[in-house]
């Protein structure tokens, strides 16, 4: 599965990821909370999108970065879904999950990395309902999303944010090379 | 007095490429099987073998009618060169004999009656009508339609005769490259009909040992051999008017023995896998195009 | 416009803004429905969309051809119906298609709807390509991916109506909209419900340090650690013939017959299309710009080669091929 486990089983360095969880979970609500209001902002701003998503709006798609400490429960809902934080290994079932780098899942979300050539490469892993995640994929495609979506900030502030997100993870994915 | 709810037997075309002796005793078997009512005759997949068998098409045409039989002549289904373009063409102007057309070039020139072959993207009531303007007497139905889409068809289609592909290896593709010759490292051009060491398809497996399909020259074929063992009156419900019996290299004799005891209650169900088993098909039998599903699904036992 | 029309894939609204801006003179979409033949969930049109698009694109100069193209359901021919009725209302250039009974009902319901018919109809023979045209009218026919340069040159001499070509994308091995391989399996195929290895019936599996993919079960392909995977179309396959294993049907590769333009220009080709509406922005962005430079070349006496590696890395499993359109292919 992930590097994040793998790392965690070494001395040292394991003990310290292990506490990041910890801490991560623990104060979880306000991310969620974030993240759960950018969600319905853009049902909002953007219905056709969600109308778009069909069958994945009632399922739940678990993003799970393999160099972060949390992994993220998204439920569309048809706009009035949510997002939740949770530990790797939440046995919790889902539809499907999508693992990678954290800064490559991000370009996918705005299209800044090709999810195509992302798969094929093997730089992402999927696995569950394809269907779903297909209907991810291709929506993702035609709504031309920001990073900035991701803020439930208003127009221009999410907008400039945006902008320094992408230009930051564009510098985290070519060091990544 | 023929009775119109019978529901009669036809040997479809030979999809494989067997030699001229084969084919003369084979037909010659057939010529006196009387639960045979039809056969259509002729070369359906690849144009370069017509030449070989021809001669003895034409003689099982002259024991099959001097038999009784309804004789229909099959033309090919993916016209490749401008040989099989003029065999069409000469097929298509055929009156005196009834033809099944395969691919849609022959619809061009046609003028008189003609069978819709199961290889026509045929697949709903619209197209139907369009073909039963242009002279369509019988559809058989393609592989992919579930028996509900048939009885759709036959419903908006009075009158049509409706053929079903119920005993054989399911044709499910056609292209211009041969994978026969492909398998044994040629090309289409220099064949050597390497397809005739395969009377009933070469068998073809997924990377890890499966049976899953089967090629015959440049046509893919399904593994599994089809077995239609439907309720007779949920099949005449449909306006099912004849069932089509694909010919394999085993007793054919038996088996359309078998279809017109299951279709006159002589047999059931049960009974008509263990008839035709005996006859040593090629495959396990499958199932699921007729009720809807894929069509890989065995026959429920 | 040059003087091949170069068409292009929309899979959504942003995507057909894309592929007009990089260069494309017409571009070719779907309804969100099982009328067309790439039908994945979350991809395609909705009527409104369509309009909109459609007058977008007629701003900009380029033209809008609405794909209805798979094949009507027994008792179900509705759904065509309004699709052919959307495209009317849109202001559509032209509709695409294949079924019987669609090419009947536009022919009487909007005769002055253009027709163009799909690789579906598969018609390789000028004698199937002058029944389309005799009985419906059609304009234009987009050609089976089976026919050579020199075949299309001698087809083109014999038939009336404008042909289209694939030129770049995914390669179909078997005859189109009469291939029953993806039902057989999955029980739903192109020709009736507009998917071709539909993805519910897609999953990977790590079998032995190895990546598995299956399609409704049967396994498609392996791929060893580091090496790139792809979608297990069920005629991309690996399988076991005779004793060995090969990917007997085709090799997982991609067409790219940008070489070929100056071949397909000279036989007489109206327009060459390329393949991928399920490709995304990026994907028909660099594609449209490549060619549009390679036809624009041609134009000027000059040869496409410079162009041609611009694409490489966008074939699947990074492999192309010209396909058929050299005979060596069969």
């Amino acid at each position: 599965m992930s590097g994040w486990r793998r790392r965690s089983k070494s001395d040292g360095r394991g003990r310290g990821e292990r506490l990041a969880v910890t801490v991560l979970m623990t104060l979880r609500h306000p991310p969620e909370r974030m993240l759960t209001a950018a969600l319905r902002a853009l049902g909002r701003r953007r219905p056709e999108v969600f109308e778009r998503l069909g069958v994945a709006n009632d399922v739940d798609l678990v993003v799970a970065p393999s160099d972060f400490p949390v992994a993220f429960r998204l439920r569309p809902g048809h706009g009035a879904g949510r997002v939740e934080v949770e530990r790797h290994d939440a046995a919790r079932p889902s539809a499907a999950r999508i693992t990678g780098p954290l800064a490559t899942l991000i370009g996918l979300f705005d299209g800044a990395c090709d999810a195509d050539a992302a798969f094929f490469a093997r730089r992402i892993r999927i696995t569950g309902d394809t269907q779903a995640v297909v209907a991810l994929h291709n929506t993702l495609e035609a709504a031309e999303l920001t990073t900035a979506d991701l803020l439930p900030l208003p127009d221009p502030l999410r907008r400039w944010t945006g902008a320094l997100l992408s230009a930051g993870l564009a510098r985290l994915r070519a060091r990544e090379g | 007095m023929t009775d119109p709810t019978r529901i009669e037997i036809a040997l479809g075309p030979l999809l494989f490429h067997w030699p001229a002796d084969r084919i003369r005793d084979f037909y010659a078997r057939m010529a006196d099987c009387a639960a045979v009512d039809r056969v259509y005759l002729g070369e359906v997949v690849c144009g370069k073998r017509a030449p070989l068998v021809d001669h003895a098409l034409a003689e099982a045409a002259e024991r099959l009618t001097e038999a009784g039989k309804t004789v229909v002549w099959s033309g090919l289904a993916l016209p490749a060169t401008l040989r099989d373009r003029k065999a069409i063409k000469v097929l298509s102007a055929e009156t005196d004999a009834l033809i099944e057309i395969n691919d849609v070039s022959a619809l061009k020139d046609r003028v008189g009656p003609f069978v819709a072959g199961p290889l026509l993207n045929i697949y709903n009531e619209g197209a139907a009508q369009e073909l039963i303007a242009r002279g369509c007497v019988r559809l058989c139905a393609n592989v992919e339609l579930s028996l509900a889409a048939v009885g759709a068809i036959a419903a908006a289609c009075p009158g049509l005769e409706i053929e079903l592909f119920a005993f054989g290896r399911l044709p499910l593709a056609l292209s211009g490259r041969c994978y026969h010759a492909r398998s044994h490292g040629l090309h289409k051009d220099a064949c050597r009909f390497v397809c005739d060491q395969d009377p009933d398809g070469m068998d073809l497996r997924t990377l890890d040992g499966r049976a899953f399909l089967a090629v015959n020259g440049v046509q893919t074929l399904s593994h599994g051999v089809q077995l239609a063992d439907l309720p007779p009156d949920d099949l005449r419900t449909a306006g099912v008017t004849a069932l089509r019996l694909s010919p394999h290299h085993m007793d054919m004799a038996q088996v359309a023995e078998a279809f017109r005891g299951f279709l006159d209650g002589r047999m059931d169900a049960a009974g008509l896998h263990e008839a035709v088993a005996q006859a040593k098909p090629p495959a396990p039998f499958i199932g699921g195009y007729l009720r809807g599903q894929a069509g890989v699904e065995p026959v429920p036992s | 416009m040059g003087s091949i029309e170069l068409v292009c894939p929309a899979g959504s609204p942003a995507m057909l803004r894309a592929a007009i801006e990089a260069g494309a003179d017409s571009v070719y979409c779907g309804l969100r429905d099982d009328t067309n033949a790439r039908n994945f969930p979350g991809l395609n049109f909705s009527p409104q969309e369509l309009s909109d698009s459609v007058a977008w694109a007629h701003r900009h100069g380029a033209r809008v051809l609405l794909a209805v193209n798979t094949f009507a359901q027994a008792g179900g021919s509705d759904r065509w119906r309004r699709s052919l009725d959307a495209a009317a209302a849109s202001g559509a250039d032209a509709v695409i298609v294949a079924d019987l009974g669609v090419l009947a009902y536009a022919r009487e319901a909007w005769p002055h709807l253009r027709l163009h018919l799909s690789v579906q109809a598969a018609a390789g023979s000028p004698e199937a390509i002058a029944f389309y045209a005799q009985a419906y009218g059609v304009k234009r026919v987009v050609l089976p991916r089976v026919l050579s340069v020199e075949e299309i040159a001698a087809l083109m001499r014999e038939i009336e109506v404008e042909t289209e070509a694939f030129v770049f994308g995914g390669l179909c091995v078997m005859a189109e909209g009469r291939c029953a391989l993806s039902s057989y399996a999955a029980g739903r195929s192109p020709n009736l419900c507009g998917v071709c290895s539909p993805p519910e019936a897609v999953s990977y599996s790590e079998e032995e340090d190895a990546l598995v993919s299956r399609l409704a079960g049967f396994a498609m392909d392996r791929y060893a650690p580091g090496d790139p995977a792809g979608y297990p179309t069920l005629c991309k396959g690996r399988f076991e013939a005779r004793g060995v294993l090969s990917y007997l049907f085709e090799d997982p590769v991609s067409l790219n017959a940008m070489s070929l333009l100056g071949g397909l220009k000279r036989a007489g080709v109206t327009a060459v299309k390329i393949e991928g509406r399920q490709r995304g922005k990026a994907y028909v962005a660099r594609v449209a710009a490549a060619f549009r430079a390679a036809i624009d070349a041609i134009d000027r006496g000059e040869s496409p080669d410079a162009y041609e590696h611009l694409l490489t890395d966008l074939a699947e499993g990074g492999r192309e091929t010209t396909g058929a359109y050299r005979k060596r292919w069969r």
